[in-house]
């Protein structure tokens, strides 16, 4: 996973930013067999770093205006850390139940997807925020409304809990907010 | 339970810490977008993930055993909520090993979910054991923290020495007043037919051989063995022993063997057995008979242990009744250690009838090369002028290897005294 993404990190790098993006991408590599090897959990932070450290050096040389593959570099990063974590706790001692490992790598596969979700959320929100227009003003009414809504939700429930609010007494204002509300319901 | 953060939790901390502070300094979304997924599956980990409950007893099916045989651990698990991984460790103690059932062991439980788990758990070692130490170490699906708890339900094991194969004891010189399987030196009233002599006044009628009369024209009497015990003290030399690496069958597994053996076949005999442990702390049992004597001995020898002391230690330190006036002193020992090696000399020269089993330590020690080689060769000599040192002294010893039977270690001693009594005026 790890040799992966640095490749697909060097292919959609430019040629300025291929060497440094693939250097990096190298060294992320080697500390990460190293760190199974071994094995060293703390390492497999520096290779994260150092693949992150690789899209970054793209995202500085190449400048893109904004990079829409970062939800997948993302996803794919978590997928690593994830996954080289796994394959530490796998070479234990412990003897897990049948099924163990598969059922954890299914939690990892569903991570790893909410990832991939949330990072292209945040992008087009970015994105949103960027090109501006009629997009951020249907979101802002979008929002306004939803507001009201909930607002109106919120009262509706209020109103429908008003005999109870006796139940609120029993909470206990001392300042006799309660007997004032059951007046006035 | 106590909750620890798990290995990943300061690495996505981290890198989502460094991911956003690299968006800030380069102003770069792309990279906010980079770390969120490591910030909401912290975020994820320590708010949505419930603190496990979980109940944990065990229970053995027996609390008494001979070395080799298997005792089968049952640990039952309650979980009040539901645990994607929970590791179990039961911590095995020394002279017990698994030999069926995963241990350490990770599982899964549903909420409310029971399940029992079996371990076979194999008596490698005399001794009185502790099991019952359970580490529990539990996980969410996330797994951003790590729940740990350690469960004590004690369990009391003793493990009783297999016995060593004896057919023959070695015979005391000296026999007591009680009752017992012994044939006697005396002559009084037995079944063991010793001798004959000329009727005298008080001579019971019964006792008249009535052949040997005839044939002789006066009357002739039979005289007889009576059938006596002994005071045999087992003299335990726990100084010192020689273990091969790894070697669960070192000098004191193989003593104590020996003694419990030897107790128990005497006190069959109705002897009186008692025992002294000779060591870096002292530990003696007064002679008496019977079963409750057994369980006393077997009990005394299961304590038994290697405890280093620069002390020196000589019979003045044990009590005078634990080592009755013509007793048999059987020594296990290794013969290692000049505090027991002069304590032996001592009793022998106190008058006690002393027989040494040697449990060699010769095969546990590797001869190696060149001058290691000379140094073995020379260490051999020395215990071979030991031993010889000990039979001028009248002391009968018996080399017994790990490759034999006690009984042909015993068989040593027994020739020696044979000779010894042969050769005496």
């Amino acid at each position: 996973m790890a040799a992966a993404l640095a490749l697909y990190l060097t292919r959609i790098a430019t040629s300025d930013a291929s060497l440094p993006a693939g250097a990096l991408g190298a060294l992320a590599m080697l500390i990460l067999v190293v760190s199974l090897a071994v094995p060293v959990r703390a390492l497999i932070t520096v290779t994260l770093a150092l693949l992150g450290a690789s899209y970054a050096t793209i995202l500085v040389i190449d400048n893109p205006t904004l990079d829409l593959r970062a939800a997948v570099v993302g996803a794919a990063l978590l997928a690593t850390g994830e996954l080289a974590h796994l394959a530490i706790e796998a070479r234990s001692a412990v003897v897990d139940e049948a099924g163990t490992t598969a059922r954890r790598v299914g939690s990892v596969a569903i991570m790893v997807l909410a990832a991939l979700v949330v990072g292209g959320g945040l992008i087009a929100l970015v994105d949103l925020a960027r090109t501006g227009g009629l997009a951020i003003e249907a979101l802002g009414v979008a929002a306004a409304v939803g507001a009201v809504g909930l607002l109106a939700l919120a009262t509706r429930d209020a109103r429908a809990t008003g005999p109870g609010v006796k139940g609120g007494q029993a909470l206990g204002s001392e300042e006799g907010a309660g007997p004032a509300e059951t007046d006035g319901g | 339970m106590t909750p620890s953060a798990s290995p990943r939790l300061a690495s996505y901390v981290g890198l989502a810490a460094l991911g956003l502070i690299a968006a800030l300094a380069l102003r770069r979304a792309e990279l906010v977008v980079i770390a969120a997924p490591f910030a909401l599956i912290v975020a994820a980990g320590l708010l949505l993930e419930p603190r496990p409950a979980i109940g944990a007893w065990l229970s053995v099916d027996r609390h008494r055993a001979l070395e080799g045989d298997e005792i089968v651990a049952t640990l039952e698990l309650n979980a009040g909520t539901a645990i994607d991984l929970l590791e179990i460790h039961l911590l095995i103690p020394r002279g017990l090993a698994v030999s069926a059932g995963a241990n350490p062991c990770a599982i899964r439980l549903s909420a409310g979910e029971e399940q029992t788990l079996e371990m076979t758990l194999r008596c490698d070692r005399w001794g009185t054991v502790e099991l019952g130490r359970i580490q529990l170490r539990a996980r969410g699906r996330i797994g951003m923290l790590v729940w740990e708890s350690a469960v004590r339900h004690p369990h009391r094991i003793q493990i009783y020495p297999r016995p060593e194969l004896v057919r023959n004891l070695v015979a005391p010189l000296q026999t007591q007043q009680a009752a017992g399987d012994l044939i006697a030196r005396l002559r009084a009233d037995g079944l063991e037919f010793a001798d004959t002599r000329d009727f005298v006044s008080g001579d019971e009628l019964r006792s008249v051989n009535w052949r040997a009369s005839a044939r002789r024209g006066t009357l002739i009497v039979n005289e007889r063995h009576p059938d006596r015990n002994a005071d045999v003290v087992l003299f335990l030399d726990s100084f010192a022993e020689a273990r091969a690496d790894d070697d669960a069958n070192g000098t004191l597994e193989r003593a104590v063997r020996a003694a419990a053996t030897l107790g128990a076949i005497h006190l069959q005999r109705r002897d009186r057995v008692g025992l002294v442990t000779f060591g870096g702390v002292l530990r003696w049992l007064e002679p008496g008979a019977g079963l409750v004597q057994r369980y006393r001995l077997i009990d005394a020898l299961l304590e038994t242990d290697v405890e280093f002391s620069y002390a020196w230690k000589g019979l003045s330190i044990i009590p005078a009744r634990t080592l009755p006036p013509q007793s048999l002193v059987i020594a296990v020992t290794p013969l290692l250690d000049e505090r027991s090696i002069a304590a032996l000399l001592d009793l022998r020269a106190r008058g006690h009838d002393v027989a040494v089993v040697e449990v060699a330590p010769e095969d546990l020690v590797d001869a190696g090369t060149g001058t290691d080689a000379l140094a073995y060769r020379l260490w051999l000599l020395r215990r071979a002028g030991l031993r010889a040192r000990f039979e001028r002294s009248g002391i009968a010893v018996a080399r017994w290897t790990d490759q034999l039977p006690l009984d042909a270690g015993l068989e040593g001693v027994r020739a020696y005294r044979r000779a010894a009594r042969l050769s005496r005026p």
